[in-house]
Order: C-alpha cells, then sequence, then structure tokens
C-alpha cells in the first residue's frame, strides 16, 4: 500500500515514444479580469473578485458576497450558436475556448476537420439553471411549468459539446469531467494524454462554473463560508468565497506548435491523479502528498526543481491545513513558495484549478509569482511562505498547480518552461 | 475475415474486458441483464405512487431495489440512487456470491464512471429546500456529499479502497464510451493496471419532469430507465482473468449541423477504419435507440452501413426504456450476453453506437472472444 512516505510506484508500461506538450493559447473568464492581459493583471496587482451577489435572491442568508464575474460580454465572444443554447457556465466555457483558440492563433479554417479533444471540468454545471427551474416548479406548484429551454441545456456534457459546435469542430471527443474542484486539472491531464500519445495534436482543455445559489447554501450550511474575504493559509482563514469564470488552454504537440511557429508558453510536464478513498469530504494528507509525487514522477522533475506552488489553498481551516502537511511530507522543511490565487478570485468550483494552471503559465511567461492576498498572520499550522499580498518577480521554470475536490479527488499539475527541459 | 482471435494472439496492449456486471430493469445481476436480453423481455411497470406525481405512468425501474437491504444499514440513510446503484454494481462486480473478492485490485487500479446530470433527486431537494425552509441554509447536511456529481465514484473507490485514478465523465447517452476511452487512454499512459469503468443513471420523479419538458416538438414523453453497467478493463497482456471482449476502437463525434445520421455515419465509418475491420464483418450492431429524432437517425445511419443481419442480432434498448446515461453501458452487455449464449459469436465483431441531445456521438468496435458454457 502506499502511503506519504513512501514513493511513487514505478510506472510499468509508460510508453518510450511520448510526445511533448505545449501551450499556446490561453482564455480567462474571472472575477478579477477578462482576457489574457486582463487577467494577468489582476494576478500582478492583487486584485480582489468580492463583490455583492447578483445572480440569485440572497435574502436570509446574512452574507451576501461572492466573486462573481462583473463584466462579462457573451456576446462578444459566442457569434455560431444561440446564447440560449446554454446556460452561464456554457457561456463562459465557449467564451474562454474562443479567447484560447484566438490567442493561439488558430483560426476555424486551421482546426475544422481537424481531430482533436474538448474537455471541461466543471463542479455544478448549469447548476443556476437548475435553481431556476426549482423556483419556476415551485411558483406554480407544477413540475410541468419548468422551462424547456432551460431543462434542455442542463446536462453538464453539453460544456464540451457546445464548444466543438461554435468553433466549428465535429472531429472531436467531447469528454466533460464533473470530478467536482479538481475538474480543471483533470482536464488539462486527460488532453496531456491524448497528445502525448499521439492520437490527438490539439486539446482544448480547463474548467467552467458559475455562480449558483446551490454552492453559496451548501458551503454556508458547513460553516465554510467566510463572512468578508479569503485568507488562505492565515491564522484567522474562515472558509471560502464562491466564485466563477471559465479557463480554457490550447494544449498542442511541440511538433505542431513548432511547425505553425506558435508562441509556446509553458509546456505541460505531467500530471498526477490519486485518490483517497477514504472520506466524502475530508481532505487527506496522504492523498494529496502522493498525488504531488505521481505528477513529479510523471513530468521526471526533482522536488527542487519546483519554483512555486500554486496551491488549492481555498481558505478553509481544514484544507490549508491538510494541504500544507502534505507539501511539507513531499517537500520536507523547506517547501517552494507556495500561493492560493483563490485568496483574489474566491472558489470558482471546476474552474479553479484551470484558471491556476492559467496563473501558472503567465507567471512562466512573465517571470513573476502571484500573492496570496488578505494575508495578515500565518497559520502555525502552514509553515508557508504564501508571498503575502504582493506579487514578486522571481525566476520562474517550473510549477505545481494542486487541485482536490470532494470525493476524495486529487488532480496534481506541472508545467515549466518550454525549452528548459529535453 | 472471421477468424477467431484469442487473447493470446491479440497485442498486449489491446484493452479487454475481463468481466461485467449490471443493476438494470432487469433485475440485480448480470445473470438477471443477460437472460432478460435474450428473451427480449420488456421492462415497464406502472409506477409506484410513492414516487410522486409523473408525467408519464410507466417507467423502467430496477426491481427490488432496496438500498438499505442490499448495502446495509451504515451510510446509507440519506444515499442517493445513482450512487447505490453504482455500489450494487460494482459489488456485483468485484465479489462473488457469497462476497468473495473475486477480481484482485491495487493502489493503481482506477474507476471512471459515466452520468449525465447525477442525483437530478439530491440536488432538486437540496434547492427546494432552501427555497422553501425558514432561512436558505437550512438544509440536510447529510444530503449535501451525495450532491457531488464525483460522489458515485469516490463512493465506490472507498468501498472497495481503489486508490487509482477517479474519474466521472459526463456525455449522457454517449457517457459509457466517454469513459471507456478514458480508461483506454490513461491505461495506455501507464496510469492505472486496470479499470473499472462503465455508467449510469438513477430514475426519479425530478428526472422525469425535467426529460419531459424537454421534449422536443413532435415527440412523447419518453419511457424512462435507469441503472448502472460497469466493466472491468485490462490489458490483453497482463489480464488476469479470461477476456470476454477486446475493445478494438472507440471513436466520438460532435452533430455540428443537426444532421445526427451524418454525424454517426462519419462516427462509425472511422471507428471500424481504426478496429481494421469492413462494415462487412458486423456481425452484432446495437444502437441506442434513443425515442428522438437523433435516435431514429442513428439506426438509419447503422442500415445503411452495416449487414442486414446485424441490427436484428440483439433485441432493441427501447426495452429498457431511455436509460440515458447508463445506456452505453448496457448496449456493450447485451452484446455480451447474446453473444455467451451463441458459439456462433466467437471472434466475431460488434458495433455499439450512441448519440445524446447535447450532440455527442459515440460508436465502439469489439472483437468477441468469451469461452461459451
Amino acid at each position: 500500500m502506499s502511503t506519504a512516505q513512501s514513493p511513487a510506484a514505478p510506472r510499468a508500461g509508460v510508453p518510450a515514444d511520448r510526445r511533448r506538450v505545449v501551450l499556446t493559447g490561453l482564455g480567462a473568464i474571472s472575477s478579477i479580469g477578462t482576457g489574457v492581459e486582463e487577467y494577468t493583471a489582476g494576478l500582478r496587482t492583487g486584485r480582489s473578485g468580492a463583490r455583492p451577489i447578483t445572480r440569485f435572491d440572497t435574502e436570509g442568508f446574512g452574507q451576501n458576497i461572492a466573486c462573481e464575474v462583473p463584466d462579462f460580454e457573451p456576446e462578444r465572444w459566442i457569434r455560431n450558436v444561440p446564447l440560449d443554447d446554454m446556460g452561464r457556465a456554457g457561456q463562459f466555457a465557449v467564451a474562454a475556448a474562443r479567447m484560447a483558440v484566438e490567442d493561439a492563433g488558430l483560426t476555424e479554417a486551421d482546426l475544422g476537420e481537424r481531430q482533436a479533444v474538448i474537455s471541461v471540468g466543471t463542479t455544478d454545471g448549469e447548476g443556476h439553471d437548475i435553481g431556476v427551474l426549482v423556483e419556476q416548479e415551485i411558483a406554480a406548484g407544477d413540475p410541468a411549468a419548468m422551462d424547456p429551454v432551460l431543462s434542455r441545456r442542463i446536462n453538464a456534457g453539453r460544456l464540451t459539446t457546445v464548444i466543438a459546435r461554435e468553433l466549428r469542430m465535429p472531429n472531436v471527443e467531447p469528454t466533460t469531467i464533473t470530478t467536482a474542484c479538481a475538474a480543471g486539472n483533470y482536464s488539462i491531464g486527460y488532453g496531456l494524454d491524448a497528445i502525448r500519445s499521439g492520437e490527438v495534436d490539439i486539446a482544448l482543455c480547463g474548467g467552467a462554473d458559475a455562480v449558483c445559489r446551490k454552492a453559496f447554501a451548501l458551503f454556508k450550511r458547513f460553516g465554510a463560508l467566510t463572512p468578508d474575504v479569503v485568507r488562505p493559509f492565515d491564522k484567522n482563514r474562515q472558509g471560502i468565497l464562491t466564485g466563477e469564470g471559465a479557463g480554457i488552454l490550447v494544449l498542442e504537440s511541440l511538433e505542431s506548435a513548432l511547425a505553425r511557429g506558435a508562441h509556446i508558453y509553458a509546456e505541460v510536464l505531467g500530471y498526477g491523479l490519486s485518490c483517497d478513498a477514504a472520506h466524502p469530504t475530508a481532505p487527506n494528507r496522504d492523498g494529496i502528498a502522493r498525488g504531488i509525487r505521481l505528477a513529479l514522477d510523471d513530468a521526471g522533475v526533482e522536488r527542487d526543481e519546483i519554483d512555486f506552488i500554486s496551491a488549492h489553498g481555498t481558505g478553509t481551516k481544514a484544507n490549508d491545513k491538510t494541504e500544507s502537511a502534505a507539501i511539507l511530507d513531499v517537500y520536507g522543511d523547506t517547501p517552494p513558495r507556495t500561493v492560493a490565487v483563490k485568496s483574489m478570485l474566491g472558489h470558482s468550483m471546476g474552474a479553479a484549478s484551470a484558471l491556476g494552471a492559467i496563473a501558472c503559465s503567465l507567471a512562466i511567461e512573465h517571470q513573476f509569482i502571484p500573492p496570496t492576498i488578505n494575508h495578515v498572520e500565518t497559520d502555525p499550522d502552514c509553515p508557508l511562505d504564501v508571498v503575502p499580498n504582493q506579487a514578486v518577480d522571481a525566476e520562474v521554470r517550473i510549477v505545481e498547480n494542486n487541485s482536490s475536490a470532494f470525493a476524495g479527488n486529487n488532480a496534481i499539475l506541472i508545467l515549466g518552461t518550454y525549452g528548459e527541459r529535453v | 475475415m472471421t477468424t477467431a482471435a484469442t487473447p493470446a494472439a491479440l497485442p498486449p496492449e489491446t484493452l479487454v474486458i475481463t468481466g461485467w456486471s449490471a443493476v438494470s430493469p432487469y433485475g440485480l445481476t448480470r445473470q438477471d441483464f443477460a437472460s432478460g436480453v435474450r428473451a427480449g423481455a420488456k421492462t415497464a411497470v406502472q409506477a409506484d405512487p410513492a414516487l410522486g406525481t409523473l408525467p408519464s405512468p410507466d417507467v423502467c425501474l430496477v426491481p427490488g431495489f432496496d438500498i438499505k437491504g442490499l448495502l446495509g444499514p451504515s451510510g446509507t440513510a440519506k444515499m442517493d440512487r445513482l450512487t447505490a446503484l453504482a455500489l450494487v454494481a460494482s459489488d456485483g462486480l468485484l465479489k462473488d456470491a457469497d462476497g468473495n473478492r473475486v477480481v484482485e485490485t491495487d493502489d493503481r487500479t482506477g474507476v471512471v464512471l459515466g452520468i449525465s446530470m447525477g442525483s437530478l433527486e439530491n440536488v432538486t431537494n437540496f434547492l427546494k429546500q432552501s427555497y422553501t425552509n425558514a432561512l436558505p441554509f437550512h438544509v440536510d447536511a447529510g444530503r449535501i456529499p451525495f450532491g457531488s456529481l464525483n460522489h458515485a465514484a469516490g463512493a465506490t473507490a472507498i468501498r472497495h479502497d481503489l486508490k487509482g485514478p477517479n474519474t466521472t465523465v459526463a456525455g449522457g447517452r454517449v457517457s459509457g464510451l466517454l469513459a471507456l476511452n478514458y480508461a483506454r487512454r490513461l491505461m495506455s499512459q501507464g496510469r492505472a493496471t486496470k479499470y473499472l469503468v462503465g455508467s449510469a443513471e438513477e430514475f426519479s420523479a425530478a428526472h422525469a419532469w425535467i426529460e419531459h419538458t424537454a421534449v422536443a416538438a413532435g415527440d412523447s414523453t419518453p419511457l424512462l430507465g435507469e441503472g448502472c453497467g460497469l466493466f472491468v478493463v485490462e490489458h490483453a497482456g497482463t489480464a488476469q482473468r479470461p477476456a470476454l471482449a477486446a475493445v478494438l476502437a472507440v471513436e466520438t463525434r460532435v452533430d455540428i449541423d443537426d444532421d445526427p445520421k451524418a454525424a454517426v455515419t462519419a462516427c462509425v465509418r472511422r471507428a471500424l477504419d481504426r478496429a481494421g475491420v469492413t462494415a462487412d464483418e458486423v456481425w452484432a450492431a446495437v444502437p441506442c435507440a434513443a425515442p428522438t429524432a437523433a435516435g431514429r437517425a442513428e439506426y438509419e445511419a447503422l442500415a445503411a452501413l452495416l449487414p442486414a443481419g446485424a441490427l436484428g442480432r440483439v433485441p432493441s434498448m427501447e426495452l429498457l426504456g431511455d436509460t440515458s446515461a447508463a445506456s452505453a453501458s448496457f448496449q456493450i452487455q447485451a452484446v455480451l450476453g447474446v453473444a455467451e449464449a451463441d458459439p456462433a459469436s466467437r471472434g466475431r465483431i460488434a458495433l455499439v453506437s450512441a448519440v445524446d441531445r447535447d450532440g455527442a456521438v459515440g460508436c465502439a468496435v469489439l472483437r468477441l472472444i468469451g469461452e461459451h458454457a
């Protein structure tokens, strides 16, 4: 049995001829900025996405703050599919995908019949629409009153197929991954495997979620909702803010990227998936540590090569303490700097680790480490340099992006500067 | 060419199915499913009034599905039906009738489960509590974990101590094929040595009403089914149990032009091509038989491509109702159930296809290699 103390199992049966995979396009929609430039500025300046909720009526909750995207204009990005065909999460996903392929310099003609993977991770999918349907049923006293426009679009599979329809890409594998709050990293890892194997040259991967009543009520009921701001790894942290947005990344085989002279943000070096098989909601130190070791092993990276960790870092008592312990288990007494972008973005659920991965890519691109904002006093149970409050300029070559989810699912991603590794 | 392939003749990296279980409207076991399919038996029954007001009087429910009775009292009081279906199916997959483990697992055994939108009963009940209770967060905390879309896969891992990659994929009727391809790909990259793979759907009033209101103009309220189909898949070279079928290809596509017949045709052609077989070699073909225009187009596409006898080899999936996310796994299992009673199936090619409301299209091509009684 593998434990936090034992090394990762040897990877029997790993193909020797794995192809290298790079990131050539980024699309980000977030509460601290939409588009790569604004998102980068938000990360560099330590913007907070916290603001009053507009999506649903918060009366009775005793609080009304979340990290909503304030300035989203779907019609700017979505041209081919009627906006009504998707809910807000779908609109985020499609818009971020459009942004990512444009950023990559790929036209619809370039994509067309090309075989690809489209994988979007999500926690709640169109959970907001389900909430509206329930409201309609209650108001009418009759479930037949539910709006068909909404009931047709609630299944999470649509988050990927609608991207294919918008980008006019029929020849794709549309794999929506609903592994909750780790789903973004899962999706990026799946794209990595698909390209590494030689089966496809291109994958659009990431995550999307929209602020909804379900998530707000759930975390409030669990006592895991902070009344004001998110303070990951701080002694006085009080929980998460729910958030939203989408992050979609263009993953491309190195050959394809070089052949078309694409700009390369970073190389996807590897990832690791581990399942705690222990508790339905509590984070698990051994499971997280095992996931980190699997990722380092898959990437062929040594521990001392990691320049910083983008933590899952939700700001709950349990997560931050457990994740810190797992990081120390793997890295010993001198762990890399470990930051929590959720201090700025809140917890954007399925989008969270995708936006985290984009933050890592931008950190590599621009040689800085984003801050953990709202930080006053580091919790002795989380003895980490969290880069408090101010971004720092730094040499950033290899980065680890953590994510964990309810049901005991951990997904850890390793990105690196392209050209550093042979 | 219809030469019988044995596991020894398969390339070692070939994905093979070495076990399966079905919790279905035919019953709780694989045997119930196989005999029900072979008999072509109908499963629709009049819904129990305890299910509440429904848009249609008939349903295809798993008979005798008593969650506490099947899984014990611990942890089941507030368990959603979807999780319970997956857990009972996983018991049937990994254990014999006496409860002994018959499939070896280790820290690199993965789980991937296909779904539509999880337990809609759980999430809509949660929201109803939030809307109607004195305070909007006065919701039943004990039910919350079951509302996570990845809960059933995670609970399966907890029940059987499976610490390998654990994933949930969503794609409605295509989700079983997406899950199978996911397992194939992660195994090919050395991330798991073996996978529990399949898909599941629960019936509930919430699901029925959402499907009812979502029906396209001209279609009638669908007869809904439910259940969970699971497989053990391994590599032929390292399989610990005899192979029942080899997975030669899994291909997917998105219908971007509202032309499901063309999308299915393209998908099936490529799957056959990848599998290295011709359409003439297909011995059995099982469409998802969705009660929609896309389902009818799927049938027409297969009928135009494949030999006349192939579509009649396995009784229609209509007999199980629209089992949504469970369907693609059930389709493969229907072929395996027919094949296990027909020695002529050995070495033959089977094809399964699926279309989903959201536009996903999928096709799997298998070679049947099971031993026969």
